[in-house]
């Protein structure tokens, strides 16, 4: 078992609610450093880890460099994998087919495994569909094969695909998402412009990864790095937010923010009085930002309620905890305060929402409605300071007027460029503490 | 406070509609305290008392420091009319348990801490009330007092609100001084002098305290010797000491803050200074980030007989004028206890929009206390 590194919980609010106030929100920043010191070199920390890597190597991924770029990166993943660490190559097509090793089970990281790997994946060839749900069904079977091995391992896979679910129903891939819920972490890559932003949206929330479009597919090695190198330095395979909440509270919503928005609310599973626990995944030497509102029964001005209770667990262990307080007052100029850090996340939550609305009003030939939302999102990237999305923005809108969000739709935008606007609509910038007070 | 829509109901001795056991005033005709008989008779209940047992047997115990939360609730005193639930059940859903840090783990309310309502005597020379007033979730005043063989001494402490962790500091800091003044004044030691050192010594404790750098804990400090040679008081921040007479009333302190800084220095008017929205920031206080401390200390001896009264902002605030606290302090011939509780009365009536502590000592003392009662 590794040393878990040390969890330290912050919640930044406005505790002050008027007389008869009940929702409170709260800002949950949890920041984990490696017991260990920072640095590649606390090895020691880490937790053991399984990792599958995915290639789509369905025919189109022949075109325009896609196999000869997914070949270097599944290399360069396959290079940076610790000695010790159980791992496979997989690629995909109407089946799944293993790369390395032969037979179905993950193998010791070592040097002369991975020297075996990266032969094959140099002979990969690109042929056949896309069938995603069957590939994922496998890396469930060879990380549920390696549990026996290696209880508590963080089991991470990494999917690259570039084209659409074709070759198995849509009902076929949420059959495997259910099964592969809880199992195993993925994250995704899209390499160029025929996958479904839709559908890696759906598959990297699901099992609590993330997804990014690699829109050249030169990117795409460093991007295998870095994915690898973040999997390799997890020390806590499974962390859970839980939650308390006084009776007769109801919690409205859950939301991951940093480093994407992600609601987790439906993601509860009870498992206590008045507690309800929210799977996180793995987690290393990192940050996560998270967006809680609660609907309060209303105290009397000067009393003060614990309005939730938010714990980090790792299996039966708190890891760190903080409190979410609400406060009666009758002095307006407390209860009227917003916290600039829930004021920032309240616009990047309503950004990625007018980003994906506003796309999909564009798809479906609703320019009114397209012209409005990319507006409204034209205004919130300003407001918090999200400048990547504002230039994706000029690059589907031309903007008249940046503070009141006049826009009028481009004629011809790049697919890349749309798809690029649509996956990173979620990336959020993260806001320092000092920030608290501004706007 | 009106706090509690589950604690029994009884009956308002005025207009007999039903009001809650811990409402301060009657919703039907306004009357304070309307559970409660007009003039309490002393030992017996207490106006407005926290409903708490620990507080609740506390006010005439020799210490009068006042409880704290992690203290058992069933104090072997407890007055067994308490509308609270024994056990520490949560004294507002009735059923919760209430957790360490106070909560309770059913409804999440906060639970009183013992210092919603102090009060304290030393002997017949002095007693002191600390009241949460009506609009803040913590009372982070506290206050200590003690008779001397030849008088009586009080401290009373203002933890600052922005600050975490000051309720702890004023209660610790009111605690360490009042330490030295028993332990020098009566060996002794000039009062002025035993006086710095009192601050001194409450101004490493906090600073001692562990606290945000950002903000660490801080409180206020006035305090009073009261013996035959007169009165020395100690202060620094924004607490202040008083002398109330039938012969005239003065001011013995001045505030380490902002508005008074800026009056002094001929800056502002004082209309000008007090509508300052800074007026209230302190310029001096105990803590870590006070830097070094230089307490204010002063003696006086009085012509004739009166009381003098240590107090918080939640006092002076409504009632500035050394005038205005004679008038509620010196109407009738009761005791110190009574004219600090018609004080706090006073600032509660006046909106009681902060922490309200009042400590009232008699000048002269009263002679050797032996016989105790009245
Ligand atoms: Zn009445
Ligand atoms: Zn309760």
């Amino acid at each position: 078992m590794s040393d878990f590194p040390e969890f330290a919980v912050r919640v930044d609010q406005n505790p002050y609610l008027p007389a008869g106030g009940r929702e409170m929100h709260a800002i949950v920043s949890v920041e984990a450093r490696a017991s260990g010191g920072p640095g590649p070199a606390a090895d020691g920390g880490r937790a053991p880890a399984a990792e599958i890597i995915m290639i789509d190597t369905s025919g189109s991924m022949s075109y325009r460099g896609k196999m000869a770029a997914a070949k270097r990166a599944a290399r360069a993943a396959v290079n940076v994998l610790r000695d010790g660490v159980h791992f496979a190559v997989v690629a995909g097509a109407n089946r799944p087919r293993m790369v390395y090793p032969q037979g179905e089970r993950l193998v010791r990281a070592d040097a002369a495994s991975r020297r075996g790997a990266v032969d094959a994946v140099g002979r990969l060839e690109a042929a056949g569909g896309t069938a995603i749900g069957s590939w994922l069904r496998l890396a469930d079977r060879l990380f549920t094969g390696h549990d026996a091995v290696a209880a508590g391992a963080v089991k991470h896979a990494i999917l690259l695909t570039d084209g659409k679910n074709q070759h198995e129903s849509d009902e076929e891939l949420d059959a495997a998402l259910r099964q592969c819920t809880g199992r195993f972490l993925c994250d995704a890559r899209g390499v160029g412009t025929d996958w479904n932003v839709a559908e890696l949206r759906k598959i990297t929330s699901v099992l609590l990864g993330g997804f990014l479009d690699v829109p050249d597919p030169a990117d795409l090695e460093a991007d295998f790095l870095a994915m690898t190198r973040a999997a390799m330095s997890k020390q806590v395979a499974d962390v859970t937010l839980r939650v308390w909440t006084p009776q007769q509270a109801r919690l409205r919503f859950v939301k991951q923010m940093v480093p994407a928005v992600e609601d987790l609310t439906a993601r509860r599973g009870e498992s206590g009085p008045q507690t309800g626990d929210y799977p996180l995944g793995a987690w290393g030497d990192e940050n996560r930002e998270y967006h809680l509102c609660v609907e309060v029964q209303p105290g009397d001005v000067g009393r003060q309620m614990r309005a939730a209770w938010v714990k980090l667990v790792a299996g039966d262990q708190v890891l760190a905890s903080g409190n979410v307080i609400a406060e009666w007052t009758d002095d307006e100029a407390r209860s009227t305060r917003i916290n600039g850090r829930v004021a920032h996340h309240t616009g990047q939550s309503e950004l990625a929402e007018a980003i994906q609305q506003g796309l999909e009003a564009r798809r479906e030939g609703d320019e009114d409605t397209a012209t409005a939302r990319l507006g409204r999102a034209v205004v919130l990237a300003r407001e918090v300071g999200n400048e990547q999305i504002s230039s994706l923005l000029d690059k589907v809108v031309d903007v008249v007027d940046p503070a009141r969000g006049t826009v009028r739709l481009k004629r011809d935008v790049a697919k890349a460029d749309e798809m690029s606007l649509d996956t990173r609509s979620v990336r959020t910038v993260r806001t320092r503490h000092g920030d608290a007070a501004g706007g | 406070m009106n706090a509690d829509q589950h604690t029994p109901v009884a009956l308002c001795r005025t207009c007999g509609e039903p009001v809650n056991e811990r409402d301060r005033f009657c919703e039907e005709c306004g009357r304070p305290d309307p559970t409660t008989p007009r003039t309490p008779p002393l030992g017996t209940a207490l106006p407005h008392a926290s409903p708490t047992p620990a507080s609740r047997a506390a006010p005439f115990a020799p210490n009068p420091v006042p409880r704290q939360r992690e203290q058992p609730p069933s104090a072997p005193q407890a007055d067994p009319g308490e509308g609270t639930a024994a056990g520490g059940a949560c004294v507002d859903c009735g059923v919760g348990a209430v957790g360490a840090d106070g909560y309770c783990e059913q409804c999440g309310l906060r639970q009183p801490s013992g210092r919603e309502h102090v009060e304290a005597e030393a002997g017949r020379s002095g007693a002191a009330v600390s009241d949460l007033g009506l609009r803040r979730s913590r009372n982070e005043d506290a206050f200590a007092l003690a008779e001397l063989p030849a008088g009586v001494c009080a401290v009373v402490c203002d933890g600052v609100a922005t600050a975490p962790g000051s309720e702890e500091a004023s209660r610790l800091a009111a605690e360490a001084a009042l330490a030295v003044l028993t332990g020098r004044v009566p060996a002794g030691a000039d009062p002025r002098g035993a006086m710095r050192d009192a601050a001194a010594r409450a101004g490493e404790v906090v600073a001692g305290l562990p606290g945000d750098p950002d903000s660490s804990p801080a409180c206020t400090f006035v305090s009073a010797v009261v013996d035959a040679g007169g009165i020395t008081v100690g202060w620094v921040g924004d607490s202040r000491a008083y002398w109330l007479s039938p012969a005239g009333s003065c001011r013995l302190t001045t505030d380490d803050s902002w508005a008074s800084s800026m009056i002094e220095q001929g800056a502002m008017s004082a209309e000008e200074a007090w509508a300052d929205r800074r007026a209230h920031v302190l310029t001096a206080w105990l803590g870590a980030d006070a830097g070094p401390l230089d307490p204010h200390v002063a003696a006086f001896r009085p012509t004739g007989p009166g009381l003098v009264v240590l107090c918080s902002d939640g006092l002076w605030n409504d009632l500035p004028e050394p005038s205005d606290l004679a008038a509620v302090a010196l109407t009738g011939r009761d005791g110190p206890l009574d004219a600090a509780r018609r004080l706090v009365r006073a600032a509660l009536d006046a909106g009681g929009h902060d922490n309200v502590t009042v400590a009232v000592l008699r000048y002269p003392p009263p002679g050797p206390s032996r016989e105790r009662g009245r």
